[in-house]
């Protein structure tokens, strides 16, 4: 039936089969082969990326389910999960699994195969249904099991959730298709991808900024008497057109739900007939020729910025070089160390959004902690981001030049802990004192919360660096780990910095002696802990490898 | 077998292939060689199909290659120089998914493979991930995959990239053994006295533009030197060898 079906529309089945069965292995399997390597049979492998995500999702699934449980208001809920459906697939899509849709790698490894543009780009669609629907799976799972028992046995509400997720799924999964057929006739594959890289920033903002809401909204019980009832305007927002199938299963629609849901309905079918007739010409072709020329790039001479005495020779100056040079032109790796700007954002906005003002820690500890506890979130959570887009590159082949050239592989991995801290941890945390100095009434307070914040955040560096060394952009990149070990980083992180910021507020900032106290043994300890390192990263460098 | 008329290629306002027009009957082993940025790998990315010519012509296996791109893909076997093939896949999960592209029944695939890994040495490996092979293995698989589908025209970029001496020497005498098959044979290699010793005919191409064809001692003879590594250096190098690894000894000595 399904060969006959692909018959038909001129896809050859055998070759489809082939290719879905290929880009699923490949991608199941992505990650795992550095983690087979080095370690003895049995061991625990980790789980692959996309799994690694739908157990994001789901979670993500769960914190919408205090929604759905909180509001009566099916159409409301409704409209949230189908909002936050929309935007999972839209960042999966743009962010981690772009390349099923604009990388050329499959087109260098298969150009010259006897396979038709259309077989190979219905496989590259057939893998992007795989993806939306283990997205849409995990998020919806909890919450269409709530659906299908609210108000008794409800299977029809259920399936009608499910269905609604699915649709708007597919339409934002072909928004984006439609959007990068159309942008890649005008503007260059390695372009487009940095700039819906840079839209990752975007939607970071968007995500964080709607997740502080919702929390916000659901503390004040704000939900439970929220009015949002289908009306002209609700129809604009596209996720409602999607509700309107819950809406329909009650058998609660009106005129504007019909027309919602059959408008959601034929632009998604809309953009599948437009997909379908683009996907058949001159797609591959175009990815191809886009790719075979290069981008034109304004050329920049190069800068010979001062470097400090600890990076000018040695280990050191390999390190910074290398850091500041994938910085530079390493789209991912900017990105992710980017991806602070919008949580600091978002926090300063929420510390500062009832107008009171960051208060001194000095003076006023228990408001100082209550208004700025978020914006502690970003800052431990900086150096844990940090290393975790330091580990992983595309480039983690190039790694053999460390084990390959006399240098000291320990002394490189400390060398890469202080590039972080010099030309990441510190200006990060200057320019946070600069809106320190807005709020404190004093100076002084400012650079000695400043210098506080520098000691811990360089002794949980050191911490990261002690369990687990390795060496900078030496493991592979895989596929949804961004994801989860952003999300990971955050609980960490907020563990970390609310025990931290309430006992310097609260217990040593009040007493002149005990700041004092406590910088000193942090300065200590910051000693003491760099010996150790030094010592742990030492031997374990003795046993890394070059693994690829 | 093999024939492009005035195949152009242009890449903005740079010329990578110009207007090169060449033949290779069936049986030949024609060595394409030209120094680094020549066009040789967008002369053969054109001919499989892989990119589109900005003008000209060019026919594989009696199918114009634009036209009808997947006749002449159908009878085509390819070694690209970049080796790139899907890591994680192992050999014979990769070797199943390129005979299935081939439409080859599973049971004659599966002989197939089995038979070329063991002929090339890597059955011990079967089950391992690619990406854990090593530079040889990996050439030899790609090879294997290449052949797998009988091929009536076979392109090879660098095929002996990473082989050791002996897996070399079967690779060579088994292009001359297809080629006295009536296979085409289409080989761009740097290393000089394999193509003499191997190729029936050479071309050799500078800056897209093909500037001499013959057999090897026709070009020693024609450019008076005393060898093809010489005759190509004539031909191809604007300045001597001597004369660049003198500039680079006094470089390092000078600081």
């Amino acid at each position: 039936m399904m060969a006959r079906l692909l018959t038909w529309i001129g896809v050859d089945h055998r070759q489809f089969v082939a290719l879905l069965r290929l880009s699923l292995m490949v991608d199941f399997r992505t990650g795992m082969i550095a983690a087979r390597k080095g370690k003895s049979k049995g061991k625990r492998r980790g789980l692959p990326g996309l799994w690694q995500l739908a157990l994001f999702y789901g979670f993500l699934g769960l914190v919408l389910s205090f929604v759905i449980i909180e509001s009566a208001n099916v159409f409301f809920t409704g409209t949230v999960v189908m909002t936050i459906t929309m935007f999972a697939v839209a960042m999966s899509l743009l962010v981690e699994f772009q390349s099923v849709i604009v990388s050329p790698d499959d087109y260098h490894i298969l150009a010259h195969r006897p396979i038709g543009s259309r077989t190979f780009f219905m496989a590259r669609m057939a893998n992007l249904f795989v993806y939306i629907g283990v997205i849409t799976g995990a998020i919806g799972l909890i919450p269409i099991a709530l659906y299908s028992f609210r108000d008794g046995f409800n299977p029809l509400l259920g399936l009608a959730t499910l269905s609604g997720m699915m649709g708007a799924s597919l339409l934002t999964g072909f928004f984006i298709v439609f959007l990068y057929i159309n942008l890649l006739r005008v503007v260059h594959p390695a372009r487009l991808r940095r700039v819906f890289s840079y839209m990752q920033l975007l939607l970071s903002f968007i995500v964080y900024g709607s997740g502080m809401i919702f929390s916000t909204l659901l503390d004040k019980g704000i939900f439970a008497r929220l009015v949002f009832e289908q009306d002209v305007w609700t129809a604009l927002l596209p996720p409602t057109w999607f509700t309107g199938f819950m809406l329909l299963s009650a058998g609660r629609w009106s005129e504007v739900t019909l027309l919602a849901t059959t408008l959601g309905v034929g632009l998604t079918v809309m953009l599948v007939v437009y997909a379908y007739g683009k996907l058949s010409l001159s797609y591959a072709a175009l990815l191809a020729r886009q790719s075979e020329v290069s981008e034109k790039r304004v050329a920049h001479g190069t800068r010979h910025r001062g470097t400090l005495p600890m990076f000018r020779r040695g280990e050191g100056r390999a390190a910074a070089l290398l850091i500041r040079n994938q910085f530079k032109h390493d789209q991912k790796f900017r990105l992710s160390v980017l991806a602070i700007i919008p949580l600091t954002v978002l926090y300063l906005i929420a510390a500062l959004a009832e107008g009171t003002g960051l208060a001194d820690p000095f003076v006023d500890p228990a408001r100082h902690v209550a208004k700025a506890n978020l914006l502690y979130f970003a800052m431990a959570f900086f150096p844990v981001l940090l290393m975790a887009s330091l580990a992983r590159s595309d480039s983690f082949r190039a790694s053999w030049i460390f084990h390959a050239t006399p240098s000291d592989k320990g002394k490189l991995v400390l060398a890469m802990k202080d590039v972080l801290v010099v030309y990441f941890i510190v200006p990060y945390l200057l320019a946070l004192g600069v809106i320190f100095s807005f709020f404190f009434t004093s100076f002084q307070h400012v650079a000695v919360h400043v210098l506080m914040l520098t000691l811990v955040s360089h002794l949980f560096l050191q911490m990261l660096v002690f369990t687990n060394p390795f060496l900078p952009f030496s493991l592979p990149l895989r596929k949804g780990e961004r994801t989860s070990s952003v999300f990971i980083g955050i609980l960490v992180a907020a563990v970390f910095m609310t025990i931290i910021i309430n006992v310097l507020a609260r217990l040593v900032y009040p007493s002149t002696s005990a700041t004092s106290i406590v910088l000193l043994v942090l300065a200590i300890m910051t000693l003491l802990f760099e010996r150790a390192a030094a010592e742990r990263v030492r031997r374990k460098s003795l046993t890394m490898q070059y693994l690829h | 077998m093999i024939r492009t008329v005035a195949l152009t290629k242009m890449y903005e306002n740079r010329r990578a292939v110009d207007h090169l027009s060449i033949d290779v009957e069936p049986g030949e082993i024609l060595g394409f060689l030209g120094p680094n940025g020549a066009g040789k790998s967008t002369t053969v990315k054109m001919l499989t199909g892989m990119l589109t010519p900005s003008s000209g012509e060019a026919y594989v296996a009696g199918f114009d290659v634009f036209k009808e791109p997947l006749r002449v893909k159908e009878r085509i076997g390819y070694i690209p120089e970049s080796g790139a093939m899907y890591e994680s896949l192992t050999p014979m999960e990769y070797l199943d998914f390129v005979s299935s592209l081939y439409h080859l029944k599973p049971d004659v695939a599966v002989a197939r493979f089995n038979d070329l890994i063991e002929i090339f040495g890597i059955a011990q490996y079967r089950d391992q991930r690619i990406s854990e092979l090593s530079k040889g293995t990996r050439q030899k698989l790609l090879i294997a995959s290449a052949l797998i589908h009988r091929p009536e025209v076979l392109f090879l970029d660098e095929p002996l990239n990473g082989l050791d001496t002996n897996a070399a020497l079967v690779v060579k005498e088994l292009l001359r053994k297809l080629a006295s098959q009536g296979k085409t044979i289409f080989f761009c290699s740097h290393i000089l006295e394999v193509v003499e010793r191997i190729c029936t005919r050479i071309v050799i191409i500078d800056k897209g533009q093909q500037i001499i064809t013959g057999t090897a001692g026709q070009i020693v003879h024609d450019t008076d030197a005393s060898n093809l590594e010489e005759a190509f250096s004539k031909l191809t190098g604007v300045r001597t060898a001597e004369d660049l690894s003198d500039d680079v000894i006094s470089a390092l000595d000078r600081v």
